[in-house]
């Protein structure tokens, strides 16, 4: 079967033919069956190739998306408001402010160390923009963190500073499902050290339980790892990113090469592995054997056991898991994971990091959700929709009173539209400056403006 | 016949006498391929494979597209795309005896870096890097994150960048002495690779193809190319030329536009130490004190003018529009027109297609309902010319050469130059409307960088003079 597109006077329109026959029309009207073969025929019999026909099978790509992009449609958008409004109440009520920075930035901000990962960087979108000619590249956003500490920086925004974005970031994916991502995010910059991560961490639990998502905080720190690469006097980035990676594939037994001989060190790095949802009383346990092995990372299992001790006595669900794989070369402290205790994914993650920018920017705490994942979560519960008021003028001379009673209705924050969805939840028609109201039997209430408001008002508080 | 045509795409170039003699050797008749011969493409009816000719680094693309099932290239061309696209469409099968080339990163002499050291991070910031392998140093900028790299991306000539001009470069060569036979420094060698069969991924998996496959596998090669990204640095800042802006720089092209430049240059009674129409060497020589003159490729110049790298250059109508098209902001313009090497541009199609001129063409094109895909050396022209005769829906393929081959069956459209036609009769073309015409011509910074303001607009002149003595004659 082929499916074919053709423009007419009308429009756009579609239809699937089989030996020549109509089978099938997807939109529009077809025109008949000469008319639409003439359409076809002047490039067809005249060049003889079949390639020349005009068809095409199974993709026309006019109506894709462009690849790894995504429409967000009315049911994703209810589940994504709500995410955002409910993000943009609990991090506002943190005294978190918004920002939005643009889609475009210079490729050069994120190659510098510290940027961006170059596996990262091989994802990126890059391409030569009208000023191309300077060897300057632009690139789409990768990721929002870097572009708001360029814009704070860059603005001379005094600090700490508290702000929040809700934009998307522009990755290319392998498996060219997922180009572009919508981030939820928050940074805290210049963070004061413990009460920055308390403070991101405990907002980002709020934001959970407002959600009614059961979620465990997940907890690690770069500084074990940066601790073992110091003992072993590794310096060179090439090197500790290498061994990182082989951590990431190979699992702990790296670790044994480079602390070969320290049995305390290998026994902390056994402990660390031998579970990856740890309570967070084994700290106590990682500090003895460091204090034997390895004393360089005793402050950061005593700066992570601190804020688990804190985060407990409030009632939060804490875990810790030292093996957690997170972008070391990124993060330069604590960092977490929030991880839904019904199916275990990760929902949202963040941590201390270096924004290795110009100027006096020397350290931060950031956070952002996963939105597909809440996204996935949200559609199972169905985010309802809105009550609405369908209007109905019977004739051209009731518009101007129909108008008047979406006025009223508006002012209220009722949603209400003129010949509207039939699937409204109260309908009502208008003539004469006469409203009479359509109950589900098909029956006629006839009522006045002030009763239609309570009646809606009411269907509304239902909601 | 075979029931089923294989589509096959192969190299021009220095590849094709290796290629050819291999499929003999393997008793695969492939008549047209063979060494000398100016055939683009053919079908072999006995053994069901229909043929290409492509530029090598067009036959990973064409293969990817799915245009072809199978082709013969070298690893470096398909690990340039791959490092860059990294979609699994295709399906490097085997490797084939070939002799090896390396890809290396070297510096210039002047770098303050001996062989096999690395600077890494901010020990690199500002790096210029030139090659023509730019995903490669992408990757390796990446790799070793550097801030505020500049990448200068090049279609050859690379070795002669140094250390005016760059300060790193990505090239590939037989083997390290040759980076030092170039007097360059080698730091590491990112690259080594051979010849490989290759497979577009969805046509392998799903179709028989083991005809062409048993015949080539007596010669399968037990080699993998070894892509290699450093591992260890140096904690040492890099040392960087600048441009000295006390002397006037002037490029001059190698190639096809050599002779026509040698000639311009003489009716205007210039004559360098070091440039003919015979040969040349990357530096010549000039009796003008201040003028520094480099060899290089002429698509490459307008580039290297609106950076300021050159003040003048002596390049093709052709690629400073190309330029302009691409980046209508760029401070290039045409300083003379010499006149020379004269040819037109515009829409090539099949001797077949319907229509002769570029809007009855237009008519056939918008009723298709499909997307018109236009193949050229010119992609920011070729997009241009999609835009200013609106054609409704393209898609552009850019393209290195071997451009005939395209048309009808990879290309609807090429956007191709030609000077008297020849050519195109001989591959059964026509050239609709040309909408360009180019010559050759001096380039110029609108905003000079130069102090040698009186030397530059002396050269201008001269060649103006000369160009307008040539026209009327």
């Amino acid at each position: 079967m082929i499916v074919y597109f053709y423009r007419t006077l009308r429009g756009l329109q579609v239809c699937t033919l089989k030996a020549g026959k109509i089978l099938q029309i997807v939109i529009g009207v077809a025109l008949p069956l000469l008319e639409y073969r003439s359409l076809l025929k002047p490039s067809g019999i005249r060049y003889g190739q079949p390639r020349y026909i005009g068809y095409m099978t199974d993709n026309f790509q006019s109506f894709s998306t462009a690849r790894g992009m995504h429409d967000l449609l009315p049911e994703d958008m209810r589940s994504f408001r709500y995410i955002e409004d409910t993000f943009r109440k609990i991090s506002s009520n943190w005294g978190y402010e918004e920002l939005r920075t643009p889609t475009i930035e210079n490729y050069s901000l994120f190659t510098s160390a510290g940027g961006l990962t170059p596996e990262s960087l091989t994802r990126a979108y890059t391409f030569l923009d009208w000023d191309g000619w300077s060897g300057e590249r632009v690139m789409l956003r990768y990721d929002s963190t870097i572009s708001v500490a360029r814009a704070v920086t860059l603005a001379s925004l005094g600090l700490p500073a508290r702000l929040f974005y809700v934009q998307s970031a522009f990755r290319f994916n392998e498996s060219e499902d997922q180009g572009e991502e919508w981030q939820c995010g928050l940074e805290y910059l210049d963070a004061i050290p413990q009460s920055g991560e308390l403070e991101v961490v405990t907002l980002a639990a709020e934001l959970f339980s407002e959600m009614k998502i059961p979620a465990q905080i997940k907890l690690s720190h770069s500084g074990i790892v940066r601790a073992i690469f110091e003992m072993a006097e590794i310096d060179d980035m090439l090197v500790r990113r290498n061994l990182l990676t082989r951590i990431a594939s190979e699992g702990e037994g790296v670790f044994s090469e480079l602390l070969e001989g320290n049995a305390s060190a290998l026994a902390l790095i056994t402990a660390i592995y031998a579970d990856v949802n740890q309570s967070p009383e084994v700290l106590a346990n990682f500090v003895a054997l460091a204090s034997a092995g390895l004393p360089e990372a005793i402050p950061a299992l005593t700066e992570l056991q601190d804020l688990a001790e804190i985060l407990v006595s409030v009632g939060r669900n804490v875990c810790i898991d030292l093996s957690m794989q997170l972008d070391f070369e990124y993060y330069d402290g604590i960092f977490f994971e929030f991880i839904d205790t019904k199916n275990l994914k990760s929902l949202g993650r963040g941590g201390r990091y270096k924004p290795n920018l110009e100027g006096g920017l020397k350290s931060a705490v950031g956070f952002a959700l996963d939105i597909p994942v809440l996204l996935g979560h949200l559609q199972l519960s169905r985010m309802p929709e809105r009550g609405q008021v369908n209007l109905l003028p019977s004739g051209k001379e009731d518009f101007s009173y129909a108008l008047q009673i979406a006025d009223v209705l508006h002012e209220n924050g009722v949603i209400a539209s003129l010949d509207g969805k039939n699937s409204a939840d109260i309908v009502v028609e208008i003539q004469n400056e006469t409203i009479s109201l359509r109950r589900q039997d098909d029956e006629h209430e006839e009522i006045d403006l002030a009763s239609l408001l309570k009646l809606v008002l009411e269907e509304k508080g239902k909601e | 016949m075979a029931d089923q045509i294989l589509k096959l795409a192969l190299p021009t170039g220095n590849l094709r006498e290796t290629v050819a003699n291999l499929l003999v050797q393997s008793d695969i008749n492939v008549p047209g391929y063979e060494s000398g011969s100016r055939v683009l493409s053919a079908t072999a009816e006995e053994t069901g494979i229909r043929f290409r000719i492509f530029r090598e680094g067009d036959i990973p693309i064409q293969v990817a597209l799915g245009n072809y099932d199978i082709g013969l290239c070298s690893d470096i061309n398909l690990a340039e795309i791959q490092v860059r696209f990294p979609l699994e469409r295709i399906k490097r099968i085997a490797a084939l005896p070939s002799p090896v080339t390396e890809v290396w990163l070297a510096a210039s002499p002047f770098s303050g870096l001996s062989a096999g050291e690395i600077p890494y991070g901010v020990d690199l910031s500002g790096v210029r890097i030139a090659s023509e392998y730019p995903n490669f140093v992408d990757l390796l900028a990446a790799h070793l994150q550097i801030p505020k790299y500049r990448s200068i991306p090049l279609y050859g000539a690379a070795e002669a960048y140094p250390p005016e001009d760059a300060d790193l470069i990505i090239l590939s060569v037989k083997n390290r002495s040759e980076i030092e036979n170039l007097d360059l420094v080698p730091l590491h060698c990112l690259y080594v690779g051979g010849l490989s069969l290759i497979g577009n991924s969805k046509t392998f998996s799903r179709s028989n193809l083991s005809s062409f496959i048993e015949r080539l596998a007596p010669k399968f090669q037990n080699f993998e190319p070894r892509p290699s990204l450093p591992t260890s640095t140096v904690s040492k800042r890099i040392v960087m030329g600048e441009r000295d802006t006390k002397v006037l720089r002037l490029a001059l092209p190698d190639g096809h536009a050599q002779r026509h430049t040698v000639a311009a240059l003489s009716e205007a009674g210039i004559a360098y130490d070091g440039y003919s129409e015979d040969g040349f060497v990357r530096r010549p020589n000039s009796e003008h004190s201040g003028l520094e003159i480099k060899v290089v490729r002429p698509q490459d110049m307008p580039q290297l003018v609106a950076d300021g790298s050159f003040d003048l250059a002596i390049t093709g109508v052709d690629w400073l529009k190309e330029h302009l098209a691409k980046f209508p902001s760029s401070p290039v313009s045409m300083a003379v027109d010499l006149g020379r090497s004269r040819y037109s541009i515009g829409p090539v199609v099949h001797n077949d297609f319907p229509a002769d001129t570029t809007s009855e063409a237009l008519e056939i094109w918008s009723g298709l309902e499909r997307p018109i895909r236009i193949a050229s050396e010119y992609p920011a022209l070729a997009e241009a010319f999609a835009r200013d005769v609106q054609l409704p829906r393209t898609g552009i393929i850019p393209i290195n050469g071997a451009s005939e081959a395209f048309v009808p069956e990879d290309a609807d459209i090429l956007i191709e130059g030609t000077e008297t036609g020849t050519s195109l009769r001989a591959n059964n073309l026509k050239m609709l409307d040309p909408f360009l015409i180019s010559t050759n011509c001096l380039i110029s910074r609108n905003s000079p960088v130069t102090e040698r303001l009186g030397l530059q607009k002396e050269i201008i002149e001269i060649l103006n003079v000369a160009a307008a003595q040539n026209s009327v004659t």
